[in-house]
């Protein structure tokens, strides 16, 4: 984790921040603070061992992308979301996907988790995904940069 | 309508099959019959009526045997003695080998028989299997996948016309294709089930690292509210409140970031961003109120009161949001019976639970082995289960199954009833519930089974003859009543009465070991405080059951019976051994931890004298030698006892013939008063329940 606590603190006051992106780096990094420097990964099997069998990330994919879609179908204010979703499932139902392309999915998963209240199952990209973000926010975020 | 027809189709070749097996067991019988001709044959033939004799010669007409042949012999037979040895020796040969080519003949058809027979029982089984698909209207049932192509092999074979079998062959496709996709959905969500709270597990851990410092919040509301402001009053009541239910439904969260965020802030809008942070709202904003809001309302009030108020228009939203209806309903019954059932299999799954993955895995290949139809194969691969035990522990766990997931598609109706219809999940459950009904019965007689391998069969079976247990109160049923009384407020009082009889009768009528099966023990308490150390004693002799029926727990313990007792018992109420009586003494609403052990132990100890009174009445023989070993006691406690005795009887003088006197009529009290009480239980009769019809 490249950023520190006054950073968040930082983007969580910054107003030109959008709302979505503030809850994402506040769950996450509350996630990574306690989980410093552990085996993030490990955590993420733990989740999908079931009957004994690890899941492959491809299931995992599936079975997530399915609850995520079955859950903004119940709330038409998440048109964006759905939108998103469809797309992914989309590009699923082709059958395989490449290993970059499950990093970012994961990773979008992950975010909308986070948006819709549901805990993170995906531990493997939580800290690349919030380093990539906080870049992202203080890159496009002019009045940060100039602090 | 097709499958009306088909179904009739079916139930009228099963009749048909029946009527043959009926013609089979005819003909068995028929041979047996011929056996004393047989034997006859042997002896003497001259004893044999002609009509027999065409019988067995038309069973094995040959060139050898001709009725001409027997015939003559028959006729000769009477001049036996006169015969010489060569004539004897060619008619008994002759016989002899009659007789064995019978003998040869009968075996050979009784083969064909039962061959015949177990075919047609063969074939019995799966129209009996296909019939229990449908109704008389629909399908209700899928075909397993594994048998799906031979039934629709069958459905093409059978003798209707052709039209109504294609589409006979396209309803049932149709059929179990949905049923199929619906299970996969349901599978499906139940995995997703378990990733959430496993998901949620560690979230869970992740936030509670350490304690949190608390102050003493409610005081300190207290102390708001009486220095409010006349406006603020309302406001601050509603915190109050508030705050009374959150700190019920969530913990405060341990966060580093949300304490460096909020410290000194009171914007309204800073506040309500970090209860949306949270994914768990209750949390969050319990969490703000224990570490933010109430300690500083003092030094700034004006803009904490701004932040309540926006905080009871959120908690108005979420409470308003999580009410949800139940749509379907399981009826009483159902519900009832999912709770017995669940808690008899999860005792039945005890003998497993420690077992190590690895043996589990035994145990599933050997049920795969003995599905094959091999069950040497099975015992081969461990000695150490029996093939009851592995079956047993098969059905356990689709019993568990079956149950996720009728939970599963309750729980989740909304979603089922929008993707497949009303009818067909309604279905869906009725299937579920009558699998687990079955699944429930086969256990129940794997068990049995099992029992009867362990400890023999003629003991259970004894057991079962006749089953009348006692079951008695103290006080005259004054307790009780009170108890039902107190329950009836917390329960809909309609089901107190229905489910108290339901509980007697079960005491009443199962034997000691599907009893101690179904009830569990309540432990005493590990420390004993300062408990007399008599009462110590008895509750460890003692041991209290807890027996479950619908929400409402019993407690009860088992009486000992003296041996003359158990004489008076078998001569006026006709008990014998294998028969117990049952003092049950206090019965509560479930609350689903350990109050419900708590509740039973202390009224063991307040209702101890009434306990003792009842064990000593009934398990003390006062004959000559109890009075000699009573007048041989130590002074001290001889006096207590004679008194004790004196008072508790109400008589003046202690004679083997006035205690026994007393006692018989102790019994017959206790007794009769129980059985009073009991009828009027079981009659339902409402005037028990002061509060009854009152809510």
């Amino acid at each position: 984790m490249d950023y520190n606590i006054d950073d968040v603190k930082s983007v969580l006051r910054d107003n030109a921040i959008k709302f979505p992106d503030k809850k994402i780096i506040y769950n996450l990094y509350s996630v990574l603070s306690k989980l410093y420097d552990n085996d993030l990964t490990k955590y993420e099997n733990d989740i999908y061992i079931i009957n004994n069998k690890l899941l492959t990330d491809y299931e995992r994919l599936g079975l997530e992308i399915e609850s995520l879609l079955k859950r903004v179908n119940e709330n038409q204010n998440n048109a964006v979301v759905r939108e998103i979703l469809i797309l992914m499932k989309q590009a699923y139902d082709k059958g395989k996907l490449s290993s970059s392309l499950i990093a970012y999915f994961k990773k979008l998963i992950t975010e909308i988790q986070i948006i819709l209240g549901e805990d993170i199952t995906f531990y493997s990209v939580a800290e690349e995904l919030f380093d990539e973000k906080m870049l992202k926010l203080i890159k496009d975020n002019k009045e940060y940069k100039e602090r | 309508m097709n499958i009306g027809v088909f179904k009739k189709y079916l139930l009228d070749k099963i009749a048909d099959f029946s009527e043959k097996l009926k013609i089979i067991d005819e003909r068995n019988k028929l041979y047996d019959g011929l056996e004393d001709i047989i034997a006859a044959l042997e002896e003497n033939i001259t004893t044999i009526s002609d009509e027999a004799l065409t019988t067995i010669i038309r069973l094995v007409a040959s060139e050898d045997f001709t009725m001409f042949r027997i015939n003559e012999i028959k006729k000769i037979y009477p001049y036996w003695n006169l015969m010489d040895d060569e004539k004897k020796r060619v008619i008994s040969d002759y016989i002899k080998a009659f007789v064995n080519k019978i003998r040869e003949t009968q075996a050979k058809n009784r083969e064909n028989n039962n061959s015949e027979k177990e075919a047609i029982l063969v074939q019995i089984k799966t129209y009996e299997e296909y019939s229990a698909l449908m109704d008389d209207e629909r399908i209700i049932k899928p075909i397993s996948s594994d048998n799906f192509a031979s039934f629709m092999e069958f459905l093409n074979e059978v003798e209707l016309d052709h039209l109504v079998k294609q589409q006979l062959i396209l309803e049932f496709y149709d059929y179990n294709i949905k049923f199929y996709k619906r299970e996969e959905q349901i599978k499906k969500n139940i995995v997703v089930d378990e990733i959430k709270t496993k998901a949620s597990v560690i979230a869970k851990e992740l936030r509670q690292t350490k304690e949190v410092e608390t102050l003493d919040i409610e005081g300190l509301l207290e102390q708001i509210r009486v220095n409010a402001k006349e406006d603020e009053v309302e406001v601050i009541n509603q915190i109050i409140g508030i705050y009374k239910k959150l700190k019920v439904a969530a913990v405060v969260s341990d966060n580093e970031l949300i304490k460096e965020y909020l410290k000194d802030n009171f914007t309204v809008q800073d506040h309500i961003d970090t209860w949306s942070f949270e994914s768990d709202l209750k949390r969050a904003m319990l969490t703000d109120l224990t570490i933010y809001l109430i300690p500083n309302f003092n030094t700034h009030s004006k803009e904490i009161i701004e932040i309540f108020k926006s905080l009871i228009t959120v908690y108005a939203s979420i409470e308003k949001s999580s009410e949800k209806e139940e749509i379907i309903k399981l009826s009483e019954e159902d519900k009832a019976f999912i709770e017995d059932s669940e808690f008899y299999v999860l005792k039945q799954a005890e003998r497993f639970a420690d077992l190590p993955e690895k043996e589990k895995n035994v145990l599933i290949s050997m049920n795969d082995a003995i599905l094959r139809g091999k069950s040497e194969e099975a015992k081969m691969i461990s000695p150490n289960y029996s093939l009851l035990e592995v079956t047993l522990y098969d059905k356990i766990l689709e019993y568990n199954k079956q149950l996720s997931f009728l939970r599963e598609v309750i729980n989740n109706a909304e979603e089922y009833i929008s993707s497949f219809g009303l009818e067909d999940v309604q279905k869906d459950i009725n299937m579920y519930l009558e699998n687990l009904k079955q699944i429930t019965l086969e256990i129940k007689k794997n068990v049995t089974e099992l029992q009867e391998e362990l400890y023999g069969k003629n003991t259970l079976e004894n057991a079962n003859n006749s089953l009348n247990n006692i079951v008695i109160f103290p006080y005259n049923g004054k307790k009780i009543l009170e108890d039902m009384n107190a329950i009836s407020v917390e329960d809909d009082y309609k089901e107190t009465l229905p489910r108290v009889s339901a509980a007697i009768d079960k005491m009443t009528l199962t034997d000691a070991n599907t009893l101690f099966a179904i009830t569990e023990d309540i432990k005493p308490p590990k420390f004993w405080g300062n408990t007399d150390r008599f009462i110590q004693q008895s509750w460890e002799n003692n041991t209290i059951r807890r027996l479950r029926n619908g929400d409402i727990r019993f407690g009860f313990i088992t009486v000992g019976v003296s041996p003359n007792n158990m004489e008076y018992l078998k001569e006026k109420y006709g008990y014998d051994k294998n028969n117990r009586v049952y003092l049950l003494y206090t019965l509560f609403y479930k609350t689903g931890d350990n109050m419900d052990y708590n509740k039973a132990n202390n009224e063991f100890v307040v209702q101890f004298e009434e306990i003792n009174k009842i064990l000593t009445i009934f398990g003390t023989d006062f004959d000559e030698e109890y009075l000699k070993e009573l007048y041989n006691n130590k002074a001290k406690d001889k006096q207590i006892k004679i008194e004790y005795l004196k008072r508790m009887f109400g008589i003046n003088e202690i004679t083997v013939d006035s205690l026994r006197m007393a006692q018989l009529r102790a019994i017959d009290e206790i007794i009769n008063n129980s059985q009073d009480l009991i009828v009027k239980i079981q009659r339902n009769d409402e005037e028990l329940l002061t509060n009854g019809g009152g809510r």
